[in-house]
Parts: structure tokens; sequence; C-alpha cells
């Protein structure tokens, strides 16, 4: 795809008002093939990339949208290190969203994808943005060379100025205009910037939003006004697939300032969701008109299929599952004879709960359904998928869709889904009125894509020097995957067990086992969904084998791992898994903390490692045990290999974050479900991480590398709750194997 | 009718006066700065100034506030420049996602009117502001740093 792509038609650009406007290449929606640019007028019909004014300013649009990961500062950097401009100059905003159909009538997207998720805007878009930025470099190039007819190969961009041999210099902004006439010639290849040259990629860059959000500027979804929209809150089923009964709405209809009333049907339960819940939508002129009429609707509602779940009955159908027999996922030599001819079998169950993404900006989207058209705008990781439901529920074209994402309050993988779209959309066209949806908080927490929950029975066959001869996972847990379209009851486990995770294929006789739970709640992805859950299990059992044979944690695992190789790893972060990478995080993250150094009663130090999609992180957490339940978590030493970093800043800040998101689920997060309905559901009883919690000193270690990037917003999550409870043990407190750690 | 100042504008609400002060200012002075997390007074994404002391608006009645003084986010920096909290919060490079990031600066500015020296138990035990991001180790940083801007400044004076 890359050669293609440095073709000619890889980039258009034009004048308008003075500066030079760059627009992005097209992808073939369902081909992912480059199509070059359709339309040859109206720039304006493809998707913005840059604009080069003429005061030498850049606004560069990112295109992937921005929810706290820093893809605005480090998207921009790519561009800019091969335009050779000055990064300083370079302002940023979102990147308009847009499709187009070509003359087959396929449909034709940014070939720099507009979609944040999985950690993958980073490794999808270092190519693409790098040969944008060279290609219009060569156009301003050209321009300096033909205004004054030196050759080419005498000029050279430096920071925003074309720069002459002889040395005359050029504003970028001054030949703005000129460039815009020149195009590229049929044979242009970019020549990227080699890596001992970088100017901008791989040094530090604060966010470059950073003045807008201290000073209180609307950036958010939650911020945005549309005329005429009318607020709209819904009354949802509280029960788990419930829906209405009846409905007297006379009191709500009845307050000033309602101007209607609409019932949502309850999405079909054999299909995957389009939005979460049966409801009634009440459409008013502020919010709290809405809260007070929402207030004022009797509904009884049908309880549905699931009003006997409870977190209880999840937790003893999974203890039973267990008991049984389940879908063997992964099955390596012969775990029984393993077993069999262990010196000593080790066997420990680890519990994870439900949580919810609790992203603090709320579930929020405008939309407005128009006979030909229709606008939706909101906070989506995914404005294709957003587009997608506005067209499946109005029936319009998706070209008649406009869509259009705002700066993010939190994704984490909540607004992966477009349910707020689809719930949005629905409204608008019931009600035939412009709509701003909001979400409460209780509606947030009450309604969510959950991080699913699961029991983990963890066993292993030790032989007499401690070596792991054996090893089984067991998981019982309600799958990912519920409800997902096309997705085989054979293929449930793949969201919640990766086969190629560690330690396969390092341990001879290995079971990966899976057993499905049922459940009414809706499931989904949360930041770096399984692993989570899986390294909490894997990285805490491992230093139950330490304990249990006598050996060192850090000295286990780099045996574990043994001499360098690279593993095939068929999951999202392969295809290679490379046992060297992870045992240089180990050791550069225990070198930090002086892994072993004696500490004062009470204190010591646990570690982990995990390998998240392409990236590699290992953490050393100090902590001290407190009275009953309590512990603080003082220090983290953290090393991670991200392959090439774009933004050491920004993987840093990503790293810290992870870690305190990790211990802030690990302490106290857990949705709780009574009567087929959630009762955790605002910040009072779904517990979540203060400052007087938080990690105090975190120091970040980043592996350089000359891998290829892979993103930096979900791996650091992973290790941290094994790595504390692993310190906990080893300062002679319990060994917790089931999150939350506190009960209270 | 009520009446109280708005970032020192008089400004008066007829409305129903439970209508607390977080939806007053975002849906009818259009002021987004303040933002909406909870509305339980939990997380202190809404928190204001209220005759200078930090306020959880969402739980502020507008009845309640009759010659008051309310200052939000989009008043705390002055002619352009920012305070010191603000600078700080720049200088350590503390926002990712951002949302909670207009009221913890305005909890922290408050904060450091009584503390100006704070230690960090001080920090832990009466700023309690929630960040889903996970931004607390930069912010205690900022926070030290910003008391250290504000001693600077008032001792210059
Ligand atoms: S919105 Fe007011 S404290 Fe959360
Ligand atoms: S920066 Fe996202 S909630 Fe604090």
């Amino acid at each position: 795809m890359n050669q293609a792509l440095t073709r000619r038609e890889f980039l258009s650009h034009s004048l308008a008002g003075g500066a030079l406007v760059v627009a992005a290449p097209l992808l073939g929606v369902a081909t992912g093939r480059p199509i070059g640019v359709a339309h040859a007028t109206g720039y304006q019909a493809l998707s913005l990339l840059a604009k080069i004014h003429p005061d030498n300013n850049i606004t560069f649009y990112y295109p992937s949208p921005e929810m706290g990961q820093g893809v605005d500062t480090s998207l921009a950097s790519l561009f800019i290190e091969e335009l050779g401009g000055d990064i300083d100059l370079v302002s940023v905003e979102p990147m308009p969203y847009l499709i187009e159909r070509n003359a087959e009538g396929e449909l034709q997207a940014a070939a720099v994808p507009q979609f944040a998720g999985g950690s993958t805007s980073i490794s999808r878009n270092f190519p693409l943005l790098r040969e944008a930025g060279a290609g219009v470099k060569q156009l301003l190039l050209q321009a300096a060379a033909e205004q004054s007819g030196q050759p080419i190969k005498q000029l050279r961009a430096d920071k925003s100025y074309i720069v002459s041999d002889k040395g005359d210099r050029w504003s970028f902004g001054s030949l703005a205009a000129a460039a815009a006439q020149q195009s590229l010639p049929d044979d242009f290849k970019a020549e990227l910037t080699p890596r001992d040259k970088w100017q901008v990629i791989g040094q530090h860059r604060k966010s470059a939003q950073l003045e807008k959000i201290v000073t209180g500027q609307p950036l958010y979804g939650m911020d945005i006004d549309y005329p005429g929209a009318k607020v709209a809150l819904v009354a949802r089923s509280p029960y788990l697939d419930g829906q209405v009964k009846s409905l007297d709405d006379s009191k709500a209809r009845a307050l000033p300032g309602v101007h209607a009333v609409v019932q949502l049907p309850r999405p079909p339960l054999d299909k995957y969701y389009s939005y979460l819940a049966a409801g009634v939508a009440v459409l008013t002129d502020d919010f709290w008109t809405a809260k007070k009429a929402r207030d004022l609707l009797e509904i009884e509602w049908d309880q549905g299929p699931h009003s006997e779940e409870s977190t209880d009955s999840l937790d003893q159908q999974c203890r039973s599952l267990l008991k049984g027999k389940g879908q063997i996922v992964r099955d390596d030599g012969d775990l029984g004879e393993a077993l069999r001819k262990a010196h000593k079998v080790i066997r420990h169950t680890y519990q994870l709960p439900t949580i919810s993404h609790a992203q603090l900006e709320p579930q929020n989207c405008i939309a407005h359904v128009e006979k030909e058209r229709c606008t939706v705008i909101g906070p989506f990781q995914s404005p294709g998928g957003a587009g997608r439901a506005a067209s499946a529920i109005t029936g319009l074209d998706r070209l008649q869709i406009d869509v259009r994402y705002t700066r993010l309050g939190g994704g984490f993988g909540r607004r992966l889904s477009s349910d707020h779209a689809a719930e949005a959309v629905t409204i608008s066209q019931l009600s035939g009125m412009p709509v701003k949806l909001i979400w409460t908080r209780e509606d947030d927490l009450a309604h969510d894509f959950y991080r699913p929950m699961g029991h983990h029975e963890m066993i292993a066959a030790v032989d007499k020097k401690g070596g792991i001869t054996g090893w089984a996972q067991r998981l019982a847990g309600r799958p990912k995957y519920y409800r997902r379209d096309g997705v085989k009851p054979e293929e449930l486990f793949g969201a919640d067990i990766y086969v190629d995770d560690f330690p396969a294929a390092l341990v001879k006789n290995l079971q990966y086992e899976y057993m499905p739970a049922e459940s009414g709640l809706p499931q989904g992805s949360w930041r770096a969904p399984a692993h989570t859950a899986n390294a909490f299990v894997v990285q805490s059992f491992l230093d139950e084998i330490a304990e249990q044979t006598g050996q060192d944690p850090l000295q286990l695992r780099l045996d574990l791992l043994g001499k360098p190789q690279q593993l095939d790893y068929s999951g999202h972060g392969g295809p290679v898994f490379d046992t060297g990478r992870m045992a240089q995080v180990l050791k550069s993250a225990a070198e930090r903390a002086d892994w072993g150094r004696d500490m004062p009663p009470g204190h010591a130090q646990g570690l982990a490692v995990h390998f998240t999609f392409g990236g590699y992180c290992a953490q050393v957490a100090e902590v001290e045990r407190l009275a009953r339940d309590r512990f603080k978590v003082h220090y983290v030493s953290a090393a991670i290999d991200v392959g090439t970093v774009i933004n050491p800043n920004g993987v840093i800040a990503q790293v810290e974050g992870g870690i305190n998101d990790g211990l802030s689920t690990a302490i106290g997060q857990q949705i709780l479900v009574r009567g087929g309905r959630v009762t955790t559901d605002n910040f009072d009883t779904y517990r979540m991480l203060r400052i007087a919690d938080s990690v105090p000193k975190i120091d970040v270690i980043v592996v350089d590398s000359d891998a290829p990037s892979a993103g930096a917003g979900e791996m650091a999550t992973p290790p941290l709750a094994p790595a504390v409870a692993n310190a906990l043990r080893r300062a002679g407190g319990q060994r917790l194997r089931a999150q939350p750690f506190r009960s209270a | 009718m009520v009446k109280f100042k708005v970032n020192g504008q008089s400004v008066a609400f007829d409305g129903d006066g439970s209508t607390p002060l977080l939806w007053y200012l975002r849906d009818n002075l259009k002021l987004t700065g303040t933002k909406f997390g909870c509305g339980i007074g939990s997380c202190g994404a809404c928190t204001v100034h209220l005759d200078g002391k930090a306020a959880r608006s969402c739980s502020l009645p507008v009845s309640a506030l009759a010659g008051r003084q309310i200052n939000t986010i989009e008043s705390l920096a002055t002619d352009g420049q920012l305070s010191p909290v603000q600078q700080a919060w720049i200088e350590h490079d503390v926002p990712q996602c951002g949302y909670c990031q207009a009221g913890q600066i305005m909890a922290v500015t408050d904060f450091l009117k009584s503390n100006p020296n704070p230690s960090d138990a001080d920090i832990d035990t009466k700023l309690s502001n929630l960040c889903r991001c996970g931004t607390y180790t930069r912010m205690r940083t900022a926070i030290h740093h910003a008391a250290k801007l504000q001693r600077k400044a008032g001792g210059a004076a």
C-alpha cells in the first residue's frame, strides 16, 4: 500500500485564502485500496490534512479522534518532520470526517484512519503522514526553484523556510500560492528522513491543546451548541434487556419547557446493540427541565429475561463452570502427563469483576435528522461507526450523513461503540426535532459495554528445580463477544483469551481453556481489553510459583523467557512476540527500582510485565502495608518498549496515567448487579482513585527501539495490579486473588 | 428573582430556584468551561469559586446565591495572563483528556490560598477531585510548582 501511495495522486492540494491547502488521500472503504483523487475540483470535498498560511503558520488537521492519548500532538510531529516545518508554528484542529463515492460507487474514506482504538493511531498513520509531509515539502521546493531559478538540488527545507545553498531564505507561507500551482512528478517517491536526522520525531512535546484546556474552551461534545437542539434525557430500562410495560407521561408533558416525549423500543435481543436499552426520552429546553421531566415519568417496567441476575449468581455460575470442562483453545504438548510427573502442582483461582469505563465526560451526542440529510456530532472514537449507525436507522445514504467528532472527555474504549449516536438519531427521527442527548452519570454507569468479569483457574506443574513444565489457564467468564454479529459460539473466547499470550510456546505443556458464562450485561472493550485480566492472573500466579519454590520473581521470569527469540503472535499487536524485548523491560524496570534492595518493615517491592498490542511494559511497585486491607503504593518504576517513539513526553504521560488507572481499578472499581439491574450507578458507590491514593512518584524508562511504533495508550495498565498484589504479599500481606482489593 | 455576580457581571435569574448553578452556567450563560461529571458533588468537575472558595456547582441551587460572587474557569486568566496554577499546569503538561482539569485548577487555586506551601499530606487530605485519566502524579508536581510561582509573585508584590 505504501508504494502505491507514493504516486503523485497521493496528495491533492489547492490554494484557498492564500493558504496552501493539503488534502489527505482516500482509501476504498471496502477494499482498503488507495484510489487517488476522485474529484479534480473542490478540495473542500476531501479530508483536510494541513494548511500552510501566508503568515507562515501551519494548521494541522489530526485524523484520529483525540481523547487524551495525545494524537493531536504526535501525528502532527510525523507530518512536520518530513515537511521540514517548524513545529512551534503549528496549531491543530480535528480533521473533518468525510467519505465519498467514486465513479464505481465504492465508498472512500481518508487513507489516514479516522479512528482511535487499540493503540493503532500511530502505527497506522506512521508512514502515511510522513509521506504526505515529504510530498508537500517537494511542492514547496519546486516552487522556490522555479521562482528563484536555482536548482532544486541546492535547496532544502529548514524549520518552515526553504533555504538555498546561496543563503536565500523563503518562508513556506510566502511560497504557499506558488506551491499550490505545482504538482508532484509522476515518478515522485518520498525520501523519508533517516532516524538519526530527525528533529521533531523523538522530541519531547507538550500537548498541542494545553492552553485551550486550562482556560476552559469548549472542546468537548458536551460543550457543543446546535441551533434549535432540544436537550434530551432518556429514562432507560433499569433492568437488563427490560422494556416499557406502561407509561404515563402526562405530568412530564405538563411541565413548561417540555417539547416531546418519545419511546425508544427495546433493541432486538438476537442482534448486536444499536443503542443499549429500551427507554423513554424527554425533549426539553435545557438540562434541568429534562431532569425534572424525566423524574415525572411514570413507567412500569417489564423486567425482561435477566431479572434474577446478580453479581453473586454470576460468580456462582463461573464457579460451577470451572468444575466442568470447557473449550480447549490452545493445547501444546501433554498437560496431563506433565501434571502427573510434576514434583509439585500449584493451583489457584483468581477473580476479576465487571467494570465500567467511567470516562469523565458522560455520553452525549447531537443529532438532527432531516428529510435528505442527517447531522451527528459527538465524542466518537469511531466517526465511521457513528455514520453507519445513523445510516442504518434513517435509511439515508452514508454520504447524506454529516458526522463531526469532538475532543473526547475520555474514551478508554467506551466510544468505540456508537450507541450514543444511534440513540440520539433515533430520538431525533421519532420527534422530528434536532436533539442534544445527554446522559447523566447514573445513566453512564448503569448502561455500558462493560469490561467482562471472569474466574481464572491457574494450574502449574513444577519440577524439582522449580522449572515450570506444565501450565493451564481455565477461564470461566462473560465473553466480550457476547451478542456480536457473526461470532460463532466456538469463537466466543477470542476477545478474552489471546491464544499466543505469554507464556504460550515457552512452557512445553500448556492449555488454555474457556467457558462462557451467561449474563445480560453488555460487554465491550475497556482499555487494553482482556490484557487487564490476563496480566493480573498470569503475573500473580508466577509470583505464587516463585514463592512456593523459593525463587526470585525476577529471575523466574527471565528464566522462563529464556534466550531472546521471536515467537509467533497471531493476535492484535503481532505478528511476533519478542521474548528479548520483554526481558529487557523487566531488567530496566528492576534496575531503576534497585530490585531486591532492603526495605523497611511492612514495605516491599513487587513486579510484573506484560505484552499488550505490540508494546512491552514492566513495572516494579513499592508498597507499604497498612492496617487491614489498606496499603499505600509509594513508587512505581516502569519500563516501556513501544518501538519507535514519536513523543517521549506523551508516552511517559500515558504510562503514568495507565498506572494510576490500573491502581484505580485494582483497588476499588466493581459494577454490582442485583435483581437484574446495576446498582453501582454513581461515584459514591462506584469508587475511583483520588489523588490521596495515587502513586506519588513514577519513574518511566522509555526503551529506545527501532521497532515499528506501537502507540502507548494501553500498555501500562495491565502490569500494575499484579505488581501491587505481588508487592503486598512480599510485604507479609495476604495474597490478593480477587479484584477489587478493597472490600469497602 | 435571584441576583448575583458571575465573573464580575451582574446576573438575574427568575427561573426555577432549584436549578443547580452548573446548569445555569452551562445552559443559560453558555459558560461551558465548568463541567458536568456526576451531579452529586463527588467528582469536582464542576468546581467554581463561590465568594472565592471552591464549591461544587452541581450541588448548589441558584436560589442560594443571592448577593454572592461566582467565578468560573473562564475568569481565571486576567488580561490574557494565565494564573500561576494554569501556568504550572502547562509547564508540567498535566491534562490528558482534559475534561476534569478546569475543576482541578479551580479546586487547587482555592486550596493554595489557605495552603501556600502545601505538603503532600495536605494535598492528599484536602483535594479530592476525580481524574479518570490518572494525571494525579503530574498534578502533584504542578501543585508544588504553582505554590512556588505564587510565593514568588507574592514576595515580589
Ligand atoms: S459534577 Fe459536580 S461534583 Fe461531579
Ligand atoms: S484529564 Fe481526563 S479526566 Fe482528568
